[in-house]
């Protein structure tokens, strides 16, 4: 099985199951195509019988039917290029800011766990998606990996502060990385809330919801229907948004990780430019999917409360 | 009004002189030698009891009398208080800058200021002390508060949140001297990312220079006596 469950405990990587090494684990597994790391985002926890995201989110064979992200991504079609899952578990329940916290030293173990990946394999490109929080834990991992450790980070709704974003793109691994940043006004609550539980590293900062301007990062607002044409153009038809709040909806949409697939695995072909290329200048601002569905007059702040 | 700084170029005398920039407070500097064992003179001992510096004098206190205040870390409190910067803006700010300036009053000072004394200074007394175990627990403690440094550093761009505080002048003085601790900072790039940016700092330049020539004065057999009581 081109899988492997790996779970952070602390700043070190352990497989899930098992009691062999992470390295010989990693070495008995061959073939070519990229290393995939997929990371999940808060209130999950590996070996929690209702939250270990290796029975469902993370799975081959999710307990809930569902398709789950590695098969989705390509993997378990049994062909030798397919490349390596690995699915990626970190403690991300409890107080958002002590999950937070507990990103922070995942992703100090990601570092490790891909360090030990490009030494195995150094012509191996080891991309990661993730969502929410997990966003966090490979932002870290950058600030502790040489360059050229990681080609891609797809951040599904990523939980993030656009300047810890910034200075993560902008170490050794950073600039060499190409972060791919999805967005949508549905998780316009959860980047509120986001602001809310977790203290910004500097005054004034906002989530990454917001947009992320970077020479090695685009965004892509997914209930935005320029870049829904744009992305159909290109030849991956993504479904319309269906609803108004939703924090799933950057994985559970139709053709998302069809589109993830094809930027992982040919990147060639989809470069930023291209991507770029059809994008709106700006995202749309917070909260416009919601206020047109309700009309009301907000009262403005005091000092533009004017005639 | 000018303030009195008793102060010699030491990681603790560095915090008030880099806070008395910071601040743009108008200070006059009274040099201590603690080589020569100025701290022990009987004028300083009324200013300071503990007989180190560094120490104050605010000629106009918080009453409009002169108040005497020693402790850096009391004396930083007191400048942030009487200038209304550098602490927070709100209590659970304040809170975060004092946790952190008693973690480094309590911890890296300490900690630090003893792998100092066992790397460099223990080895060099006559007889020398050349201790393994001091010295590899203290650059392992050090090296263990580091880490919690750069794990902090990881979450904001300060230690005490997103403002740089009286938490910053504190740690800095003896953070910048890591290469003196025998540490390795490659595998903490919060902290390396916070060094540069402390670093940087025009008031934090100006009062690292304060008298730093100073520094490097050798060391005969008597100052060490008065340094370390022996």
């Amino acid at each position: 099985m081109p899988l492997i469950r790996i779970n952070a405990h602390d700043d070190v990587p352990r497989l899930h199951r098992g009691h062999a090494t992470l390295d010989r684990e990693l070495a008995l597994r061959g073939g070519s195509g990229p290393a995939v790391v997929m990371i999940h985002g808060y209130s999950y926890r590996p070996g929690d019988l209702r939250h270990c995201p290796h029975r469902s989110l993370l799975s081959m064979t999710p307990d809930d039917g569902d398709a789950g992200w590695p098969r989705q991504l390509g993997f378990g079609g049994g062909h030798d290029n397919e490349g390596l899952a690995i699915a990626f578990g970190w403690d991300a329940r409890g107080k958002p800011r002590v999950a937070r916290l507990r990103a922070l030293s995942a992703g100090r173990a990601l570092a490790h766990l891909v360090t030990a990946l490009k030494r195995l394999d150094p012509g191996r490109p080891v991309h990661v998606v993730a969502h929410s929080m997990g966003v966090e834990v490979a932002l870290e991992a950058l600030h502790h990996l040489a360059p050229g450790a990681i080609g891609r980070i797809l951040s599904l709704t990523g939980a993030a502060y656009v300047s810890r974003s910034r200075a993560a793109l902008d170490t050794p691994a950073g600039r060499t990385a190409e972060f791919v940043n999805v967005t949508s006004r549905e998780n316009d609550l959860f980047d509120f809330l986001f602001e809310r539980l977790i203290p910004a590293p500097r005054r004034g900062d906002r989530a990454i919801g917001h947009g992320l301007v970077a020479a090695n990062a685009v965004t892509l607002q997914i209930d935005c229907s320029e870049t829904l044409g744009h992305l159909d153009r290109l030849g991956a038809p993504v479904g319309t948004p269906d609803r108004l709040i939703c924090h799933w909806s950057a994985y559970a949409r139709p053709g998302l990780l069809q589109l993830y697939n094809a930027l992982l695995r040919r990147p060639e072909r989809w470069t930023l430019d291209l991507l770029r290329a059809g994008l709106p200048p700006e995202p749309a601002s917070r909260w416009s999917r919601l206020l047109p569905a309700f009309p009301v007059a907000l009262p403005l702040p005091g000092p533009q409360k004017a005639a | 009004m000018t303030i009195d700084l008793y102060f010699w170029p030491t990681p603790n005398g560095w915090k008030i002189s880099i806070a008395l920039e910071e601040m743009g407070l108008d200070y006059e500097t009274h040099l201590v030698n603690i080589s020569k064992g100025e701290q022990f003179a009987p004028e300083f001992l009324k200013i300071s009891p503990n007989n180190r510096m560094p120490a104050i004098v605010d000629r106009e206190g918080p009453d409009g009398k002169p108040i005497p205040i020693f402790e850096s870390g009391a004396i930083l409190q007191y400048l942030a208080r009487k200038t209304g910067r550098f602490y927070g803006a709100t209590e659970r700010e304040r809170i975060a800058v004092d946790q952190w300036l008693m973690w480094q009053m309590g911890g890296v000072g300490p900690m630090a200021g003893q792998a100092h004394h066992f790397i460099h200074y223990a080895p060099n007394l006559d007889p020398p002390q050349d201790l393994s175990y001091p010295r590899d627990r203290y650059r392992a403690e050090v090296r263990r508060l580091y880490g919690v440094l750069d794990r902090q550093l990881a979450e904001s761009a300060y230690v005490a949140g997103a403002e740089y505080s009286i938490a910053d002048m504190a740690i800095w003085p003896w953070a910048h001297l890591w290469k003196r601790q025998e540490q390795d900072i490659s595998d903490k790039p919060h902290f390396t990312r916070w060094l540069d940016t402390v670093s940087a700092r025009p008031a934090v330049q100006r009062g690292r220079a304060l008298f730093a020539e100073l520094r490097n004065a050798p060391q005969d057999k008597d100052s060490q006596a008065i340094l370390f009581r022996r």
